[in-house]
């Protein structure tokens, strides 16, 4: 199916999308994992979390890990919780999505939007 | 507090959603409760959810949930609150009976409203005047059997009767717009004369008449006389007189002050009413000249004797229109002595 409701990707979904690229997490993991790698800024309420999962579980950018066997999983004792994995799609979809955004970045740079070089 | 609030807020997402997330929801918000504490802190994950109802709603509806049932649903998991939905149960027959029970109340609630809600109410008033005067059980009867006639005020209405009140002092008021067919009408007409019967003084309000059938003109006029008296009839092609079918059985009406309110707008059938009433001194006519059309807006038919073609009826006490309602109560409680 082509995406339709990822397309354009929705920041949510990218930042999701991001966050699982270094492993496995749950759900309240990917929203600690956002928050901390927006600085704070982005903090993903359980509706638009589960919304924006379920969104791309039905584009098959995500899976979800077979329960069980997910043993790296810092807090395993009380964790029946579902975890997710970024698919071979989810991770092109991200790269294609970062590239666009490196894109416009230039763009930016180049009409010195962007002051500073911090960037 | 903050987990039945949240559990609330869910109820608000979709059901396939709820089934399939609303587990996970809680215990999200739970790990967030543990590890935020502080007002400060509480406050911007309230603000968060709010934000997050407003913006994640829109996007839980717009998944299609197709998967879902493929995989594992987790119920009850870890003590957590299972999300039961009942909107996908099928509806169980207590609750048809039960919605058909309450609608049916709604109904009925909203009709005895209807009915009482108006103190002017054109039947209620003069209804309440019947149950005073029964003392007898056959009265009563005959008060049920005339209550089942003059039921509708629509009724009433498809047969000119405008209004049919009891005004202060005792004095009914009846506002005709048209003398109806007698076939269809005059049983109606009996019933409203017959209710009159338990007023002190009766108003006739023909300002707004615009005419009808002479001989309804004349079934009314028959009520107000105890010996038939010469009755005029503008378009009776013979010069034979008629005389009213007087008395009435059962009207007590005969010594009833009567007035007639008019305007120049008061036509045809209700001038003819105006004008014998007038004549033969049985009523005080109230209000402006009439419009002076006795035969509605042809000439008259050849043979006949038109009395107040294009001149009008002439009223006794001349007021405009407006206020000869008040004027005619006014000479009412007067004539009746209630000053």
């Amino acid at each position: 199916m082509p995406k339709r409701k990822l397309d354009p990707l929705p920041a949510a979904a990218f930042q999701i999308l991001l966050a699982l690229a270094e492993g496995d997490l749950h759900g309240y993991a990917i929203m600690r994992q956002v928050e901390e790698q927006t600085a704070g800024k982005v903090r993903l309420g359980p509706g638009t979390l589960y919304s924006s999962i379920q969104a791309l579980l039905e584009e098959g950018l995500i899976e979800e890990v077979d329960p069980g066997a997910a043993p790296e999983l810092s807090d395993a004792p009380r964790d029946r919780r579902r975890s997710y994995r970024l698919t071979g799609a989810g991770r092109k979809v991200a790269r294609t999505e970062a590239q666009r955004l490196a894109g416009i970045l230039r763009v930016a740079r180049a009409r010195r939007i962007l002051k500073g070089d911090y960037v | 507090m903050s987990e039945k609030i949240f559990a609330c807020l869910l109820r608000l997402y979709p059901a396939r959603f709820r089934q399939q997330y609303g587990a996970e929801a809680m215990g999200l918000l739970r790990d967030r409760l543990r590890d935020e504490r502080g007002i400060a802190r509480r406050v911007r994950l309230w603000f968060d959810l709010l934000l997050d109802f407003a913006t994640g709603a829109p996007l839980a509806y717009r998944n299609s949930y197709a998967m879902v049932s493929a995989s594992p649903v987790p119920h009850g998991a870890a003590g957590l609150p299972e999300f039961r939905v009942l909107d996908q149960e099928p509806l169980r027959p207590e609750s048809v009976v039960l919605g058909s029970v309450l609608a049916f109340g709604a109904l009925a609630a909203f009709v005895l409203v209807m009915n009482h809600a108006s103190g002017y109410h054109p039947l209620a008033s003069l209804r309440g005047l019947a149950h005073k005067s029964v003392t007898q059980s056959d009265a009563e009867q005959a008060a049920e059997k005339l209550e089942e006639k003059v039921r509708t005020a629509n009724a009433l209405q498809s047969c000119g009767f405008d209004k049919l009140e009891l005004h202060p002092g005792n004095i009914g008021y009846v506002k005709l717009n048209f003398f109806g067919e007698p076939a269809r009408c005059a049983e109606m007409a009996d019933a409203v004369m017959e209710r009159l019967n338990d007023t002190d003084a009766i108003i006739f309000d023909l300002r707004d008449n615009r005419g009808g059938f002479p001989a309804m003109v004349q079934l009314m006029a028959d009520w107000l006389f105890d010996h038939p008296v010469p009755w005029y009839n503008p378009r009776a092609t013979s010069p034979q007189e008629s005389v009213t079918q007087s008395p009435v059985p059962g009207s007590r009406l005969a010594n009833k002050p009567v007035f007639v309110l008019t305007s120049r707008r008061t036509f045809s059938g209700g001038e003819h009413f105006t004008y014998d009433l007038k004549t033969l001194n049985r009523a005080t006519i109230v209000g402006e000249t009439t419009s002076g059309a006795s035969h509605g807006s042809g000439p008259p038919p050849e043979g006949t004797i038109p009395v107040w073609e294009g001149s009008g009826v002439a009223p006794d006490v001349r007021v405009n229109d407006a206020d000869a309602l008040a004027t005619a109560e006014k000479l009412a409680l007067g004539a009746i002595g209630k000053h």
